[in-house]
Protein backbone atom coordinates (compact mmCIF):
# COMPACT_ATOMS: atom_id res chain seq x y z
CA UNK A 1 0.00 0.00 0.00
CA UNK A 2 1.27 3.46 -0.97
CA UNK A 3 1.13 6.25 1.62
CA UNK A 4 2.80 9.13 -0.21
CA UNK A 5 4.18 10.08 -3.61
CA UNK A 6 7.78 9.60 -2.54
CA UNK A 7 9.63 6.37 -1.97
CA UNK A 8 12.97 6.03 -0.23
CA UNK A 9 14.99 3.20 -1.74
CA UNK A 10 17.70 1.68 0.45
CA UNK A 11 19.83 -0.99 -1.23
CA UNK A 12 21.42 -3.18 1.43
CA UNK A 13 24.03 -5.89 1.20
CA UNK A 14 25.25 -7.40 4.48
CA UNK A 15 24.34 -4.29 6.49
CA UNK A 16 23.06 -5.92 9.69
CA UNK A 17 25.23 -3.57 11.78
CA UNK A 18 23.96 -0.33 10.24
CA UNK A 19 20.47 -0.81 8.80
CA UNK A 20 18.46 -0.56 12.05
CA UNK A 21 20.06 2.76 12.94
CA UNK A 22 19.50 4.10 9.40
CA UNK A 23 15.80 3.20 9.50
CA UNK A 24 15.35 4.60 13.01
CA UNK A 25 17.03 7.87 11.98
CA UNK A 26 14.74 8.21 8.96
CA UNK A 27 11.70 7.53 11.16
CA UNK A 28 12.78 10.38 13.45
CA UNK A 29 12.07 12.78 10.57
CA UNK A 30 8.41 12.30 11.36
CA UNK A 31 7.37 12.19 7.72
CA UNK A 32 5.01 9.79 6.07
CA UNK A 33 7.50 8.73 3.41
CA UNK A 34 7.44 5.14 2.23
CA UNK A 35 10.66 3.19 2.64
CA UNK A 36 11.65 0.08 0.73
CA UNK A 37 14.79 -1.86 1.55
CA UNK A 38 16.24 -3.91 -1.30
CA UNK A 39 18.04 -6.82 0.28
CA UNK A 40 20.69 -7.57 -2.33
CA UNK A 41 21.25 -11.22 -1.48
CA UNK A 42 22.64 -10.52 2.00
CA UNK A 43 24.08 -13.48 3.86
CA UNK A 44 23.74 -11.90 7.30
CA UNK A 45 20.72 -10.82 9.36
CA UNK A 46 19.91 -7.68 7.34
CA UNK A 47 16.28 -8.75 6.65
CA UNK A 48 15.60 -9.63 10.30
CA UNK A 49 17.03 -6.29 11.42
CA UNK A 50 14.89 -4.39 8.90
CA UNK A 51 11.70 -6.15 10.00
CA UNK A 52 12.61 -5.66 13.65
CA UNK A 53 13.04 -1.95 12.97
CA UNK A 54 9.41 -1.88 11.82
CA UNK A 55 9.94 -1.63 8.08
CA UNK A 56 7.67 -4.10 6.35
CA UNK A 57 8.79 -3.34 2.82
CA UNK A 58 11.77 -5.56 2.11
CA UNK A 59 12.32 -6.84 -1.40
CA UNK A 60 14.76 -9.71 -1.31
CA UNK A 61 16.78 -10.49 -4.42
CA UNK A 62 17.61 -14.18 -4.92
CA UNK A 63 21.31 -13.41 -5.36
CA UNK A 64 23.68 -10.46 -5.10
CA UNK A 65 23.08 -8.30 -8.19
CA UNK A 66 25.25 -5.35 -7.19
CA UNK A 67 24.42 -1.79 -6.11
CA UNK A 68 22.97 -0.74 -9.48
CA UNK A 69 20.93 -3.92 -9.88
CA UNK A 70 19.44 -3.47 -6.41
CA UNK A 71 18.61 0.18 -7.09
CA UNK A 72 16.98 -0.73 -10.40
CA UNK A 73 14.78 -3.23 -8.55
CA UNK A 74 13.61 -0.34 -6.37
CA UNK A 75 12.94 1.80 -9.45
CA UNK A 76 10.88 -0.98 -11.00
CA UNK A 77 8.85 -1.29 -7.81
CA UNK A 78 8.37 2.50 -7.73
CA UNK A 79 7.14 2.47 -11.35
CA UNK A 80 4.69 -0.38 -10.58
CA UNK A 81 3.33 1.48 -7.56
CA UNK A 82 3.08 4.84 -9.33
CA UNK A 83 5.38 6.93 -7.14
CA UNK A 84 6.25 10.45 -8.30
CA UNK A 85 9.66 10.71 -6.68
CA UNK A 86 12.28 8.35 -5.34
CA UNK A 87 15.20 9.04 -3.05
CA UNK A 88 18.22 6.75 -3.09
CA UNK A 89 19.66 6.38 0.38
CA UNK A 90 22.64 4.24 1.40
CA UNK A 91 22.30 1.59 4.10
CA UNK A 92 25.71 2.21 5.63
CA UNK A 93 24.62 5.17 7.75
CA UNK A 94 26.78 7.73 5.96
CA UNK A 95 23.85 9.79 4.72
CA UNK A 96 22.09 12.26 6.94
CA UNK A 97 18.28 11.71 6.96
CA UNK A 98 17.78 15.49 7.27
CA UNK A 99 19.00 15.73 3.67
CA UNK A 100 15.94 13.76 2.52
CA UNK A 101 13.79 16.81 3.22
CA UNK A 102 16.16 19.04 1.24
CA UNK A 103 15.98 16.64 -1.72
CA UNK A 104 12.18 16.61 -1.54
CA UNK A 105 12.04 20.40 -1.48
CA UNK A 106 14.22 20.53 -4.61
CA UNK A 107 12.18 17.84 -6.42
CA UNK A 108 8.88 19.50 -5.60
CA UNK A 109 9.94 22.74 -7.29
CA UNK A 110 9.60 20.80 -10.55
CA UNK A 111 12.85 22.24 -11.90
CA UNK A 112 15.47 19.48 -11.49
CA UNK A 113 15.06 15.88 -12.64
CA UNK A 114 17.99 14.63 -10.57
CA UNK A 115 19.03 16.06 -7.20
CA UNK A 116 22.45 14.99 -5.93
CA UNK A 117 23.65 15.37 -2.37
CA UNK A 118 27.26 16.45 -2.84
CA UNK A 119 29.69 15.41 -0.15
CA UNK A 120 32.20 17.99 -1.37
CA UNK A 121 29.87 20.96 -0.93
CA UNK A 122 28.71 19.60 2.40
CA UNK A 123 28.82 20.63 5.98
CA UNK A 124 30.91 17.72 7.25
CA UNK A 125 34.48 17.08 6.10
CA UNK A 126 34.62 14.23 3.60
CA UNK A 127 37.86 12.45 2.79
CA UNK A 128 37.39 9.66 0.24
CA UNK A 129 41.08 8.70 0.20
CA UNK A 130 43.74 9.44 -2.42
CA UNK A 131 42.67 6.82 -5.00
CA UNK A 132 38.99 7.65 -4.93
CA UNK A 133 39.68 11.38 -4.85
CA UNK A 134 41.72 11.01 -8.04
CA UNK A 135 38.96 8.93 -9.69
CA UNK A 136 36.29 11.50 -8.73
CA UNK A 137 38.43 14.36 -10.11
CA UNK A 138 38.81 12.53 -13.44
CA UNK A 139 35.07 11.81 -13.61
CA UNK A 140 34.24 15.45 -12.82
CA UNK A 141 36.51 16.55 -15.65
CA UNK A 142 35.04 14.05 -18.10
CA UNK A 143 31.49 15.15 -17.25
CA UNK A 144 32.45 18.82 -17.61
CA UNK A 145 34.19 18.24 -20.97
CA UNK A 146 31.44 16.05 -22.43
CA UNK A 147 28.36 17.91 -21.15
CA UNK A 148 29.55 21.32 -19.99
CA UNK A 149 27.94 20.71 -16.59
CA UNK A 150 29.98 20.73 -13.39
CA UNK A 151 29.05 17.92 -11.02
CA UNK A 152 31.19 18.04 -7.88
CA UNK A 153 30.16 14.59 -6.61
CA UNK A 154 29.34 12.23 -9.49
CA UNK A 155 29.69 9.15 -7.25
CA UNK A 156 27.23 10.24 -4.57
CA UNK A 157 24.66 7.62 -3.64
CA UNK A 158 22.33 10.23 -2.14
CA UNK A 159 20.06 11.21 -5.00
CA UNK A 160 16.51 12.23 -5.61
CA UNK A 161 14.87 11.38 -8.90
CA UNK A 162 11.63 12.34 -10.58
CA UNK A 163 9.27 9.80 -12.11
CA UNK A 164 10.61 10.60 -15.58
CA UNK A 165 14.14 9.67 -14.53
CA UNK A 166 13.53 6.50 -12.55
CA UNK A 167 11.09 5.20 -15.17
CA UNK A 168 13.93 5.51 -17.68
CA UNK A 169 16.34 3.77 -15.30
CA UNK A 170 13.81 1.01 -14.61
CA UNK A 171 13.21 0.23 -18.25
CA UNK A 172 16.68 0.77 -19.67
CA UNK A 173 18.53 -2.45 -20.36
CA UNK A 174 21.90 -0.72 -20.06
CA UNK A 175 21.44 0.62 -16.51
CA UNK A 176 24.72 -0.48 -14.84
CA UNK A 177 24.42 -3.44 -12.52
CA UNK A 178 27.33 -2.39 -10.36
CA UNK A 179 28.13 1.34 -10.28
CA UNK A 180 25.65 3.77 -11.85
CA UNK A 181 27.73 6.92 -11.44
CA UNK A 182 29.41 9.29 -13.91
CA UNK A 183 28.42 7.23 -16.98
CA UNK A 184 24.72 7.39 -16.09
CA UNK A 185 24.95 11.12 -15.33
CA UNK A 186 26.61 11.88 -18.68
CA UNK A 187 23.96 9.94 -20.55
CA UNK A 188 21.13 11.67 -18.62
CA UNK A 189 22.55 15.19 -19.04
CA UNK A 190 23.11 14.50 -22.74
CA UNK A 191 19.47 13.39 -23.00
CA UNK A 192 18.36 16.77 -21.59
CA UNK A 193 17.68 15.91 -17.94
CA UNK A 194 18.44 18.66 -15.42
CA UNK A 195 20.77 17.91 -12.53
CA UNK A 196 21.27 20.01 -9.40
CA UNK A 197 23.52 19.50 -6.41
CA UNK A 198 23.11 20.58 -2.84
CA UNK A 199 25.52 20.42 0.11
CA UNK A 200 24.98 17.07 1.83
CA UNK A 201 26.11 16.17 5.29
CA UNK A 202 28.25 13.05 5.38
CA UNK A 203 28.55 10.94 8.50
CA UNK A 204 31.05 8.32 9.56
CA UNK A 205 30.22 4.72 8.69
CA UNK A 206 29.60 2.86 11.95
CA UNK A 207 30.77 -0.55 10.79
CA UNK A 208 31.51 -2.62 7.70
CA UNK A 209 33.53 -1.70 4.63
CA UNK A 210 32.80 0.55 1.67
CA UNK A 211 32.31 -1.12 -1.74
CA UNK A 212 35.20 1.01 -3.04
CA UNK A 213 38.24 -0.19 -1.14
CA UNK A 214 41.70 -1.42 -2.13
CA UNK A 215 41.97 -3.10 -5.52
CA UNK A 216 38.24 -2.60 -6.12
CA UNK A 217 38.85 1.17 -6.47
CA UNK A 218 41.19 0.49 -9.41
CA UNK A 219 38.67 -1.90 -10.99
CA UNK A 220 35.92 0.67 -10.39
CA UNK A 221 37.98 3.43 -12.01
CA UNK A 222 38.91 1.43 -15.12
CA UNK A 223 35.41 0.01 -15.51
CA UNK A 224 33.89 3.48 -15.20
CA UNK A 225 36.29 4.91 -17.80
CA UNK A 226 35.25 2.18 -20.26
CA UNK A 227 31.61 2.79 -19.41
CA UNK A 228 31.97 6.56 -19.97
CA UNK A 229 33.63 5.91 -23.33
CA UNK A 230 30.75 3.64 -24.35
CA UNK A 231 28.21 6.30 -23.32
CA UNK A 232 30.09 8.97 -25.29
CA UNK A 233 30.23 6.75 -28.39
CA UNK A 234 26.53 5.94 -28.06
CA UNK A 235 25.68 9.63 -27.83
CA UNK A 236 27.70 10.37 -30.96
CA UNK A 237 26.02 7.55 -32.91
CA UNK B 1 52.81 -31.06 -44.73
CA UNK B 2 54.17 -34.38 -43.49
CA UNK B 3 51.92 -37.45 -43.42
CA UNK B 4 52.40 -37.83 -39.64
CA UNK B 5 51.27 -34.21 -39.00
CA UNK B 6 48.37 -34.64 -41.42
CA UNK B 7 47.26 -37.81 -39.60
CA UNK B 8 47.63 -36.22 -36.15
CA UNK B 9 45.50 -33.21 -37.11
CA UNK B 10 42.93 -35.48 -38.76
CA UNK B 11 42.74 -37.69 -35.67
CA UNK B 12 42.44 -34.72 -33.29
CA UNK B 13 39.78 -33.15 -35.52
CA UNK B 14 37.81 -36.42 -35.61
CA UNK B 15 38.08 -36.84 -31.84
CA UNK B 16 36.79 -33.33 -31.41
CA UNK B 17 33.79 -33.90 -33.70
CA UNK B 18 32.97 -37.12 -31.82
CA UNK B 19 33.23 -35.30 -28.47
CA UNK B 20 30.85 -32.51 -29.61
CA UNK B 21 28.34 -35.07 -31.00
CA UNK B 22 28.55 -37.08 -27.75
CA UNK B 23 27.85 -33.91 -25.70
CA UNK B 24 24.89 -33.21 -27.98
CA UNK B 25 23.52 -36.73 -27.51
CA UNK B 26 23.74 -36.62 -23.72
CA UNK B 27 22.19 -33.11 -23.70
CA UNK B 28 25.19 -31.34 -22.22
CA UNK B 29 25.28 -28.82 -25.07
CA UNK B 30 22.38 -27.60 -27.18
CA UNK B 31 22.27 -27.63 -30.99
CA UNK B 32 22.64 -23.86 -31.21
CA UNK B 33 25.83 -23.77 -29.13
CA UNK B 34 27.30 -26.85 -30.79
CA UNK B 35 27.16 -25.28 -34.27
CA UNK B 36 30.25 -23.00 -33.93
CA UNK B 37 32.29 -25.91 -32.50
CA UNK B 38 31.17 -28.32 -35.22
CA UNK B 39 31.86 -25.74 -37.92
CA UNK B 40 35.33 -25.10 -36.49
CA UNK B 41 36.08 -28.83 -36.28
CA UNK B 42 34.86 -29.38 -39.85
CA UNK B 43 37.13 -26.58 -41.14
CA UNK B 44 40.13 -28.21 -39.45
CA UNK B 45 39.15 -31.65 -40.81
CA UNK B 46 38.75 -30.34 -44.37
CA UNK B 47 42.07 -28.52 -44.28
CA UNK B 48 43.93 -31.50 -42.88
CA UNK B 49 42.49 -33.91 -45.49
CA UNK B 50 42.90 -31.54 -48.42
CA UNK B 51 46.14 -29.69 -47.54
CA UNK B 52 46.28 -28.23 -51.04
CA UNK B 53 43.71 -25.63 -49.94
CA UNK B 54 46.04 -24.65 -47.15
CA UNK B 55 49.02 -24.44 -49.47
CA UNK B 56 47.14 -22.18 -51.91
CA UNK B 57 45.89 -20.02 -49.02
CA UNK B 58 49.43 -19.85 -47.54
CA UNK B 59 50.78 -18.78 -50.92
CA UNK B 60 48.22 -15.96 -51.21
CA UNK B 61 48.68 -14.73 -47.63
CA UNK B 62 52.48 -14.86 -47.82
CA UNK B 63 52.88 -17.59 -45.18
CA UNK B 64 56.06 -19.63 -45.82
CA UNK B 65 55.09 -22.71 -43.84
CA UNK B 66 51.44 -23.77 -44.57
CA UNK B 67 50.81 -25.64 -41.24
CA UNK B 68 51.38 -22.32 -39.45
CA UNK B 69 48.36 -20.97 -41.31
CA UNK B 70 46.33 -23.90 -40.01
CA UNK B 71 47.25 -23.00 -36.41
CA UNK B 72 46.54 -19.34 -37.09
CA UNK B 73 43.10 -20.25 -38.45
CA UNK B 74 42.45 -22.54 -35.46
CA UNK B 75 43.35 -19.70 -33.07
CA UNK B 76 41.02 -17.35 -34.94
CA UNK B 77 38.18 -19.89 -34.77
CA UNK B 78 38.75 -20.31 -31.01
CA UNK B 79 38.85 -16.53 -30.48
CA UNK B 80 35.60 -16.11 -32.46
CA UNK B 81 33.93 -18.81 -30.41
CA UNK B 82 35.15 -17.22 -27.15
CA UNK B 83 33.78 -13.85 -28.24
CA UNK B 84 30.48 -15.51 -29.14
CA UNK B 85 30.42 -17.16 -25.70
CA UNK B 86 31.09 -13.80 -24.00
CA UNK B 87 28.14 -12.28 -25.89
CA UNK B 88 25.98 -15.22 -24.81
CA UNK B 89 27.11 -14.86 -21.15
CA UNK B 90 26.33 -11.12 -21.20
CA UNK B 91 22.87 -11.81 -22.64
CA UNK B 92 22.21 -14.51 -20.07
CA UNK B 93 23.41 -12.24 -17.23
CA UNK B 94 20.97 -9.56 -18.36
CA UNK B 95 18.12 -12.05 -18.57
CA UNK B 96 19.05 -13.49 -15.17
CA UNK B 97 19.05 -10.00 -13.65
CA UNK B 98 15.63 -9.22 -15.17
CA UNK B 99 14.26 -12.50 -13.85
CA UNK B 100 15.75 -12.03 -10.38
CA UNK B 101 14.28 -8.51 -10.13
CA UNK B 102 10.88 -9.65 -11.39
CA UNK B 103 10.84 -12.63 -9.02
CA UNK B 104 11.84 -10.46 -6.04
CA UNK B 105 9.06 -7.92 -6.73
CA UNK B 106 6.43 -10.62 -7.36
CA UNK B 107 7.41 -12.42 -4.14
CA UNK B 108 7.24 -9.18 -2.19
CA UNK B 109 3.80 -8.28 -3.62
CA UNK B 110 2.52 -11.77 -2.84
CA UNK B 111 3.82 -11.60 0.74
CA UNK B 112 2.29 -8.12 1.21
CA UNK B 113 -1.07 -9.35 -0.09
CA UNK B 114 -0.95 -12.32 2.28
CA UNK B 115 -0.04 -10.13 5.27
CA UNK B 116 -2.79 -7.66 4.39
CA UNK B 117 -5.36 -10.46 4.04
CA UNK B 118 -4.30 -11.93 7.38
CA UNK B 119 -4.60 -8.50 9.00
CA UNK B 120 -8.16 -8.05 7.66
CA UNK B 121 -9.09 -11.59 8.73
CA UNK B 122 -7.79 -10.95 12.24
CA UNK B 123 -9.66 -7.64 12.34
CA UNK B 124 -12.89 -9.32 11.19
CA UNK B 125 -12.51 -12.15 13.73
CA UNK B 126 -12.02 -9.60 16.53
CA UNK B 127 -15.08 -7.64 15.33
CA UNK B 128 -17.26 -10.80 15.22
CA UNK B 129 -16.06 -11.78 18.70
CA UNK B 130 -16.85 -8.31 20.02
CA UNK B 131 -20.30 -8.37 18.39
CA UNK B 132 -21.18 -11.79 19.78
CA UNK B 133 -19.95 -10.74 23.22
CA UNK B 134 -22.09 -7.58 23.17
CA UNK B 135 -25.06 -9.69 21.96
CA UNK B 136 -24.54 -12.07 24.88
CA UNK B 137 -24.42 -9.15 27.30
CA UNK B 138 -27.64 -7.73 25.79
CA UNK B 139 -29.40 -11.09 26.00
CA UNK B 140 -28.37 -11.64 29.61
CA UNK B 141 -29.47 -8.09 30.56
CA UNK B 142 -32.82 -8.67 28.82
CA UNK B 143 -33.28 -12.02 30.56
CA UNK B 144 -32.43 -10.48 33.90
CA UNK B 145 -34.94 -7.67 33.48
Amino acid sequence: MKKTDCLIIIPAYNEEQNISRVLQDIRKLDTDLDIVVINDGSRDKTVERVKKAGCSKVITLPYNLGYGGALQTGFKYAVNMGYQFVIQFDADGQHDPEDILTILDHLKTGIPDIVIGSRFLGRGSFDPGVMKKFAITVFRLLIKISTGVMITDPTSGLQGLTNRVFTRYATRGDYPEDYPDADTLISMIAAGYRVVEFPANIRIRHSGNSMHTGIRTIYYFVKMLVSILVVLFRNKM
Amino acid sequence: MSVALKLTILLLGLMFVVAVIYLLVINRINQRNSLPWLTGALIILTLSTIPEILEVAAHFTGVDYPPTLLFLLSTLVILSILLYQSIQISLLQDRCKELAQHLAIVNFNEESRRTEKQWYNNKNTTKIKEMSQSQNVNQSTHHFS
